[in-house]
């Protein structure tokens, strides 16, 4: 990792105030940062957090609805900037294949090359053949984008935004589209590009490349920098809620039951949807669809005299894969484990242990002065 | 495509030609028996009959009050108007019997029905802004007639009518001291005017010359179809009209008749089955005489080729650099301009073509004396012209968005993405379509005949005009427009092959690059 950079600080890039708005929507609110030389910095958040809307915008694909970008001095957001010289400084790398189809790979890295920084043909092969040679596709510099393959066409990708010499690099999920067979080729290159000291702006979904890549990680959510700091800080020690659960991969569903005939099947159909799109095995699934069926439908509410007020709450951290099933309700504590039905308890007890917990202040805030966790019996 | 794939394609294509030729001499073989029909006496005996007239002419209406309970289907040549009659298609034609004397050997088993069923009077005409001419004419004609100049003509053109091939005839030298007249002549109807050896001859044009020789004029004339000249004359795009032009009360509110110079009596024309082959092989040979020896007839094909040579490649060439320019700036600055383009497109979708060549022609260019070539070559440029930009357009949809997205982000201009990376994808798909847009121009331009140039296809209905026969010309145009569509074809395939990025070879690909130099 190259950490060196402390001392120089050399202000590569600096956003401020940096807003984009949509109509009503704002995927990007008021956002100011800075990148130095030879930052390697991962941008990681939930989808739909603007995250391609900020790189866009930082080479005006997308123009800034208010806000300030510098590149080193020069500020590009004023009117009349030359967007093909700002271009020119800002290497950018898609998500999907953009190689030209009718350039061999040399000439993909040539020709802009030539055209627009006006290099002879033969400094330009050079350069080319020196970033080609990087990322290991000399081999195939006469081979047209059609006969690559996917990982093959993002090195390519890659190494012609290099040949440009631009002052950063931006990438927009430079592996999301690729076969899981070769993430880890291009991985291997986005990695060695910090070791080179690439100043960059990495998107990505791979916490694996985010962490291994950077330097910096900027966690985006609701259109801002919700936190920031290194690798280590931002995927081991998150220091904030949002950050927490989207490092730990934490997926959270809540049920509010406010009538006694609510609708009880389509509660179990999102339970099961939510199951499986935690990857869930079946027979948990199942019997987590059990245990809402006997705890809430046959326990608690013939207990319950008037209006119900339940919560039933699933979270789920795909990094350490545990499992929390809470429930949560308002009025007089209700005989769990001491019902007439002992079907239902016997059922219940069979799948889980029940703990009696203090319901946190934010929900008795929201009236719930009961709460209690279910913990699944290990053979599940 | 390879040179072996292309030369069998053609081949193939030359196959499938002979075959058609082979089933259409077929087809013409079992034509030639025709059982006997009924027998015409005398016009009463025409009743309840189908006849052939001449749309909006004097015989139309003459007929029409002549025969009763009669059908009648409307022509605009007397070719076709013949044929129909040995095959029977119709019972008898109406005309002005010069219309068949001249051709009696040709036709022996058609006869004229000795009645006549009127008279019809025949004069030059004038536009509106040529009184001064009219009167001059009528002055003139007036002193011929009275010595004698007249009758000497009409011996001359009207009393051997078969020997219309050997009349003498040289044009008189004209001094033009009083200026240029513009006539607009039909010369399809022998001998009033016609073609020998490529130049309009007959009683009319001699007419014209003596009267331009006493009035010290000059004069250009434009061979066009009947219909063309009297559109000419009533717009004032030219003086004088000549074409034996009957007198009609309908015509004459349009254009101003002079004086009469002739009458001829009209009369019905019947095929009361007297044989006229002389067995096939006999007829084609006459036939084929007929169309391109008699008279170097081959020289106006050729010229008509050229004609059309020359308006579709002058269209296709202007037409193309014009829709680029218009596509690069509907591409640029959209907005108002391509709503005007939408618009044009939606016109050249919905309107006949012929209706469009006429409209700009006749008003657009109505009161210009431009040339008919010049006016086709600016219209069928501008109609190109916007048919390569929605090409253009349609093929630039088929490039990914992406690949526009990664060339601006590399640092290319708008312009330079268009011209180094979109259209450069796009031509594999632009290509194909060009080519039908070329072809399709090619054949469009057959209808230039109706604004009085005479291209390809117009010079083979004047061949079908004199010689009353329809085979040989008819083939020869279709032949030449197809063989003008392969080699169109063969070259875009060419082309195509050219411009696929994949068939360079390396050297070309690193020209000029030393792979063996030490990389920076
Ligand atoms: N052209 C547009 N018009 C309206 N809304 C848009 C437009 N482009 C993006 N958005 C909205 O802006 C928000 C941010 O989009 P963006 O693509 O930047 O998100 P992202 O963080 O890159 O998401 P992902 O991880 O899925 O790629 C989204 O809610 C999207 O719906
Ligand atoms: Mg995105």
């Amino acid at each position: 990792m190259n950490n060196t950079h402390e001392s120089t600080k050399e202000i590569v890039l600096k956003v401020s105030n940096l807003t984009k708005a949509y109509g009503e929507v704002k995927p990007i609110n008021q956002m100011s940062f800075e990148v130095y030389k030879n930052d390697a910095i991962a941008i990681i958040g939930p989808s739909g957090t603007g995250k391609s809307t900020l790189l866009r915008m930082i080479n005006m694909l997308n123009t800034p609805t208010s806000g300030q970008i510098f590149l080193g001095d020069e500020e590009v957001t004023k009117e009349g900037y030359p967007l093909n010289k700002l271009r020119l400084k800002v290497g950018m790398v898609f998500q999907s294949y953009t190689l030209f189809s009718h350039m061999t790979v040399i000439e993909n890295c040539m020709d802009a090359q030539i055209k627009l920084l006006k290099r002879s043909r033969q400094e330009a092969y050079a350069r080319a053949y020196d970033e080609l040679n990087k990322v290991h596709m000399t081999d195939h510099i006469l081979k047209y984008p059609d006969q690559l393959s996917g990982g093959q066409k993002q090195r390519v990708a890659i190494a012609r935004a290099l040949a440009m010499d631009p002052e950063i690099l931006l990438l927009d999920e430079p592996t999301s589209a690729l076969d899981p067979t070769m993430v880890s080729e291009v991985e291997t290159v986005i990695k060695s590009l910090s070791k080179r000291g690439i100043t960059m702006l990495i998107v990505t979904h791979e916490m694996r490349l985010a962490r291994a890549a950077s330097n910096r990680v900027f966690f985006l959510t609701g259109g801002s920098i919700y936190e920031e700091g290194s690798p280590e800080k931002i995927f081991d020690n998150p220091e904030r809620e949002a950050t927490k659960n989207f490092v730990k991969r934490i997926k959270k569903k809540e049920w509010l039951i406010k009538n006694k005939d609510f609708d009880f099947l389509t509660s179990i159909s999102e339970i099961d949807s939510f199951c499986r799109d935690a990857d869930i095995s079946i027979k948990t699934n199942k019997a987590i669809q059990s245990i809402f069926e006997e705890t809430v439908t046959q326990i608690m509410l013939p207990q319950i005299k008037g209006q119900p007020l339940i919560k039933f709450t699933l979270e789920y951290s795909g990094q350490s894969q545990l499992l929390r099933l809470m429930i949560e309700y308002a009025g007089p504590k209700l005989r769990i484990t001491d019902t007439d039905n002992e079907m239902a308890k016997n059922l219940l007890l069979y799948y889980s242990d029940i703990i009696e917990v203090e319901p946190t202040s934010d929900d008795l805030n929201d009236g719930f002065n009961n709460a209690f966790e279910l913990k699944l019996k290990k053979s599940l | 495509m390879t040179k072996k794939k292309l030369k069998k394609y053609i081949f193939i294509e030359l196959l499938f030609t002979l075959i058609f030729i082979g089933i259409f001499l077929c087809l013409l073989v079992f034509n030639q028996n025709n059982e006997k029909g009924q027998k015409f006496k005398n016009p009463a005996s025409l009743k309840g009959g189908t006849i052939a007239t001449w749309s909006g002419s004097l015989s139309n209406q003459i007929a029409s009050k002549s025969i009763e309970e009669a059908h009648f289907a409307f022509y605009t040549n007397p070719v076709d108007m013949f044929q129909d009659l040995r095959t029977r298609k119709v019972d008898a034609c109406i005309l002005p019997s010069y219309r068949i004397k001249a051709l009696k050997n040709d036709y022996p088993d058609l006869s004229i029905l000795d009645q006549s069923l009127g008279m019809s009077q025949t004069s030059f005409i004038f536009s509106d802004k040529s009184n001064e001419l009219r009167k001059q004419f009528n002055e003139f004609l007036e002193a011929k007639k009275a010595d004698g100049t007249m009758e000497m003509l009409e011996e001359k053109w009207f009393s051997n009518p078969s020997n219309y091939a050997n009349i003498p005839y040289d044009k008189a030298q004209l001094s033009g001291e009083n200026g240029t007249i513009d006539v607009a002549i039909a010369a399809d109807a022998i001998p009033y005017e016609y073609i020998r050896d490529g130049q309009i001859i007959g009683y009319e044009p001699e007419f014209l010359d003596l009267f331009c020789q006493e009035y010290g004029y000059n004069y250009k004339m434009q061979n066009m179809q009947f219909d063309a000249m009297l559109m000419g004359i009533s717009t004032s795009k030219y003086d004088i009209g000549l074409s034996n032009v009957e007198y009609t009360e309908e015509r004459a509110q349009k254009v101003n008749y002079g004086s009469f110079m002739r009458e001829e009596p009209i009369v019905a024309i019947v095929n009361n089955g007297n044989p006229y082959s002389k067995g096939l092989i006999e007829d084609l040979k006459l036939s084929f005489s007929k169309t391109f020896i008699v008279g170097s007839r081959w020289k106006g094909l050729i010229h008509g080729l050229l004609i059309t040579l020359l308006i579709s490649g002058s269209s296709i060439i202007f037409g193309s650099i014009q829709g680029y320019f218009f596509f690069l700036w509907t591409k640029n600055y959209p907005g108002i301009f391509k709503r005007i383009i939408i618009f044009f497109s939606n016109i050249f979708l919905g309107l006949p073509i012929v209706v469009f060549i006429m409209i700009t022609y006749y008003i657009l260019f109505g009161k210009s004396r431009l040339s008919g070539v010049f006016i086709s070559i600016i219209a069928f440029t501008f109609m190109f012209s916007i048919y390569v930009h929605d090409c253009l357009h349609a093929s630039i949809k088929t490039v990914p968005p992406e690949q526009r997205e990664a060339a601006l982000a590399l640092g290319y201009t708008e312009g330079q993405t268009l011209v180094h990376i979109l259209i450069p994808q796009a031509l594999d798909s632009f290509l194909p379509s060009y080519k039908n847009e070329i072809i399709s121009l090619l054949k469009s331009t057959s209808i230039v005949g109706y604004i009085a140039v005479n291209d390809l296809t117009r010079q083979g209905d004047l061949i079908r005009a004199t010689t009353y026969d329809a085979f040989f010309p008819l083939i020869t145009v279709a032949l030449v427009y197809l063989l003008l569509t392969w080699i169109i074809i063969y070259f875009i395939k060419l082309l195509l092959s050219y411009v696929n990025p994949k068939r360079r070879k390396p050297s070309q690909i690193l020209k000029g690059i030393d792979t063996n130099s030490d990389p920076l």
